[in-house]
C-alpha cells in the first residue's frame, strides 16, 4: 500500500467517525438567570466577550434549571427528558422547536456532505 | 419700257427674313400671342422680331439678325420709319407704328393708300411698300433699300420705281386685273389693285398650261416678246408670294436675312409647287416626267383655298385664322405636353405615395422595434434587477448559512432572552433567561428557526453548485458530442429551474431576517 492510499483510508475514515457523529443529535435546554451569570464575564485582550466564553460562564456559574434533554439517534430512538413545571411550559415548547431545528440543519448538513464525498465514498 | 428678263429676277430661297418669320410664328406661345391687337401697346418680343423682318423688307434694316429684342439698329430703322410714316418717333413700337407696319410690309393686309397718300410726309414710306410689293412681283430688279444708299442713286431709282409703276399698270392691263384705267403713278385705284393680292390673283381663273398661260388668257392681247416676259415673271412672282403665304418654302423677290441676293432658283418654286399638289392631291398636274407647270389651275386652287378656309386677304399676316391655328397646334402641343406632365406627375406622385408608404412602414417598423427594445430592456432591467436580487440574497444566504454552521453562539442569542449553542455536531444548548417573557422566546425560537432555514437553503445552494460543478468536470471530460450535449439540456434546465426556486427562496428568507417578520 502506498502512502498516498494510506492517507486516504485514513481521511476516510476520519470522515466516518465524524458520521457517526452526526448520527445521533443532543438538544438540551436549561433556564436560569443567565444575565447575572454573564455580567462579569470578561472578554481577552480587552475585547467584548465571545459567546462561548459567556457559555462557558454561564454553566460554570450559572443556577440552571433543566428544562428538557433530547437524544435522537439516526435509526429513531428517542431519549427525552421534558420538565413538567408549568412555569417551563413556553420554554418546552421553544425546545420542541429547537429539536426540530436540530433535526433539519443535521439533515441539511448530512445531505450536504452526502452530495459533496458521496461519489468519494462510492469508489 | 425697259426690257425685263427672267434672268433679272433670279432668286435663292435659302433663309431669309420669311423664314425667320415663319420660326418667329411657330414659336408662338399662348402667352406671347396677343390676339386683341389694340388691347395694348406692349410690344411682345414676337412682335419685335416681326417689325424686325418689316423694317428689313420695307429697307430700313440693311440685314434681319432675326433677334426678338430690340437693338440699337432696330431702334433707329423704327424711328426712321416712324419719321417716314408721320408716327412719332418714339423708337417704340406701339400700336400705331404696328399698324403702320403691317400695312406696308405685310402683304396680307389691306391698305388704307388714301390715308397714306394725303400726306407729304407719309407718302416716303408708302413709296418704299410700293417698291417692296413691285420688287417681289418681279416688276423691280431691287429691293427697298436703306436711305444711304438711296442718297447715291436717288435719280435712278425714281426711274426704276416710275418704270416699276409703268409696268404694273401693263401687267395688270394686259392680264385683265382690273376693270379700271389704271394710271401709272402713286394713285389710289393703283395702290388699291398692287397691295390686293385677292385681286391680284383672281383674275388668273383661266385655263392654261406651263408659263405661256398668257397665251391663252382671255383678256391678254399682248403681241410684243416684252409683254410676254413681264407677264412671265409677274405671274410666277405672284405664285411665289402666294405659295409663301400658305406656308411653302418659296419667299417672294429674293431677300435673306443677311440682304438681298442677287439670284433667283427657279427649283424653289418647282418644288412648292409640287409639294402644294401634294398636299391638296393634285397628282394629275404632274407631267410624265413627274414634273409641273405653272398655269390657271394654280390660281383657281387658290380661290378653292380662300373658300375652304374662309380666308380674307384683308386680313392682317397675324390675322386671327392663323393665329387661332397655331394656338390650336400649340394647344395640340401642350395638350401633349400636359399629358407628359400629367403622367410624369403620376409617377411622381405615385413614387411619393410609394416612398411615404415605405417611409410610414418604417416608421411603424421602427415603433415596433423600439417598443419591443424598450419592453426588453425593461425585461433585462427587471431581470438583471432580479437576477441581482437573488444573487444577492443567494450569497448573504450563504454567508448566513456559514456562520450558522461555523459559529458555536447561534446569531440572534441575547443575554436578556436566550442564548443558543451550536457543537460541531449539530447538538443544540438552549439557555433560556427565567426573565424572558413568552412572547420574547418565541420570537427567539422563530429566530433561531429561520436562520436554520437558511443554512437549510445555504446547503442546498452549496450542494447545487457542486452539482453544476461535477456536470460540467463531467461534461468537459467526456468526449463531447451534439448527442451528449442535447441530452445534457434537460439536466441543466432542471438545475436552472431549482436554482431559480432556491434563489426565491433565499430572497423571501434573507427579505424576513432583514425585515424581523420571522418566518414560521
Amino acid at each position: 500500500m502506498s502512502g498516498e492510499e494510506a492517507g486516504f483510508k485514513e481521511a476516510l475514515a476520519k470522515i466516518g467517525e465524524k458520521l457517526r457523529d452526526l448520527s445521533e443529535l443532543n438538544v438540551r435546554t436549561y433556564t436560569g438567570d443567565i444575565s447575572a451569570a454573564v455580567a462579569d464575564v470578561q472578554g481577552t485582550d480587552g475585547k467584548p466577550p465571545t459567546a462561548k466564553q459567556v457559555m462557558d460562564q454561564v454553566f460554570q456559574n450559572g443556577d440552571l434549571e433543566v428544562v428538557g434533554l433530547t437524544s435522537m439517534m439516526i435509526d429513531g430512538d428517542i431519549d427525552e427528558f421534558i420538565s413538567n413545571v408549568d412555569t417551563h411550559k413556553d420554554l418546552v415548547a421553544v425546545h420542541t422547536g429547537s429539536v426540530k431545528t436540530g433535526q433539519a440543519t443535521r439533515s441539511a448538513a448530512f445531505e450536504l456532505f452526502k452530495s459533496a464525498i458521496g461519489d468519494l465514498i462510492k469508489k | 419700257m425697259p426690257e425685263l428678263n427672267s434672268t433679272q429676277f433670279d432668286f435663292q430661297f435659302t433663309a431669309n427674313p420669311y423664314a425667320a418669320l415663319g420660326g418667329a410664328l411657330d414659336d408662338l406661345t399662348e402667352r406671347e400671342l396677343i390676339l386683341d391687337e389694340g388691347a395694348s401697346d406692349r410690344p411682345t418680343r414676337v412682335r419685335t422680331g416681326i417689325a424686325r423682318t418689316y423694317l428689313f423688307l420695307l429697307g430700313y434694316l440693311q440685314k434681319d439678325n432675326g433677334k426678338r429684342d430690340p437693338d440699337a439698329a432696330y431702334r433707329t430703322a423704327l424711328r426712321d420709319f416712324q419719321g417716314d410714316a408721320g408716327l412719332s418717333e418714339s423708337a417704340e413700337l406701339n400700336s400705331g407704328t404696328w399698324d403702320a407696319l403691317t400695312q406696308l410690309a405685310a402683304f396680307d393686309t389691306p391698305i388704307d393708300a388714301r390715308n397714306w397718300l394725303h400726306s407729304d410726309v407719309k407718302i416716303v414710306a408708302l413709296k418704299r411698300a410700293v417698291h417692296l410689293r413691285l420688287f417681289a412681283l418681279g416688276l423691280m430688279a431691287t429691293p427697298p433699300k436703306p436711305k444711304s444708299r438711296y442718297a447715291a442713286k436717288q435719280l435712278q431709282f425714281e426711274k426704276a420705281f416710275e418704270k416699276g409703276l409703268e409696268q404694273f399698270v401693263r401687267v395688270a392691263s394686259l392680264l385683265g386685273l382690273t376693270s379700271d384705267q389704271l394710271q401709272a403713278g402713286l394713285n389710289e385705284s393703283l395702290l388699291s389693285l398692287l397691295f390686293d393680292q385677292d385681286a391680284l390673283t383672281g383674275g388668273l381663273h383661266f385655263h392654261g398650261s406651263g408659263f405661256r398661260i398668257f397665251d391663252q388668257h382671255p383678256g391678254f392681247r399682248a403681241s410684243q416678246d416684252s409683254d410676254s416676259k413681264l407677264v412671265h415673271l409677274f405671274i410666277k412672282n405672284l405664285a411665289k408670294v402666294e405659295l409663301w403665304l400658305l406656308g411653302y418654302g418659296v419667299r417672294p423677290g429674293n431677300f435673306k436675312p443677311e440682304g438681298h441676293a442677287g439670284r433667283d432658283n427657279e427649283e424653289g418654286l418647282h418644288s412648292a409647287l409640287k409639294e402644294f399638289c401634294r398636299d391638296r392631291n393634285l397628282d394629275s398636274r404632274f407631267t410624265g416626267n413627274n414634273d409641273i407647270s405653272l398655269s390657271s389651275w394654280f390660281f383657281a386652287e387658290l380661290g378653292k383655298i380662300n373658300t375652304e378656309q374662309n380666308v380674307s386677304r384683308d386680313d392682317e399676316i397675324l390675322n386671327e385664322d392663323v393665329i387661332v391655328d397655331v394656338l390650336e397646334n400649340r394647344k395640340k402641343l401642350r395638350k401633349l405636353d400636359t399629358e407628359y406632365r400629367s403622367l410624369g406627375a403620376r409617377l411622381l406622385d405615385g413614387i411619393k405615395r410609394a416612398v411615404r408608404f415605405f417611409r410610414n412602414l418604417f416608421r411603424k417598423f421602427s415603433r415596433f422595434v423600439k417598443r419591443v427594445l424598450s419592453n426588453l430592456s425593461r425585461l433585462l432591467h427587471r431581470s438583471a434587477l432580479l437576477v441581482y436580487r437573488r444573487l444577492k440574497a443567494v450569497i448573504l444566504a450563504l454567508k448566513e448559512g456559514g456562520e450558522f454552521l461555523f459559529r458555536t453562539i447561534i446569531k440572534g442569542s441575547n443575554p436578556e432572552i436566550a442564548l443558543m449553542a451550536k457543537d460541531k455536531d449539530f447538538d443544540l444548548i438552549l439557555l433560556a433567561n427565567q426573565r424572558a417573557d413568552s412572547d420574547q422566546l418565541a420570537r427567539f425560537g422563530a429566530s433561531v428557526n429561520l436562520r436554520a432555514r437558511v443554512f437549510e437553503l445555504a446547503c442546498k445552494i452549496v450542494s447545487r453548485l457542486l452539482d453544476i460543478v461535477k456536470f460540467s468536470l463531467r461534461l468537459s471530460g467526456s468526449v463531447l458530442s451534439w448527442m451528449g450535449v442535447l441530452l445534457s439540456l434537460p439536466r441543466l434546465w432542471n438545475w436552472v429551474n431549482s436554482v431559480l426556486l432556491i434563489s426565491s427562496e433565499a430572497e423571501q428568507l434573507m427579505a424576513a431576517l432583514e425585515s424581523g417578520s420571522y418566518i414560521n
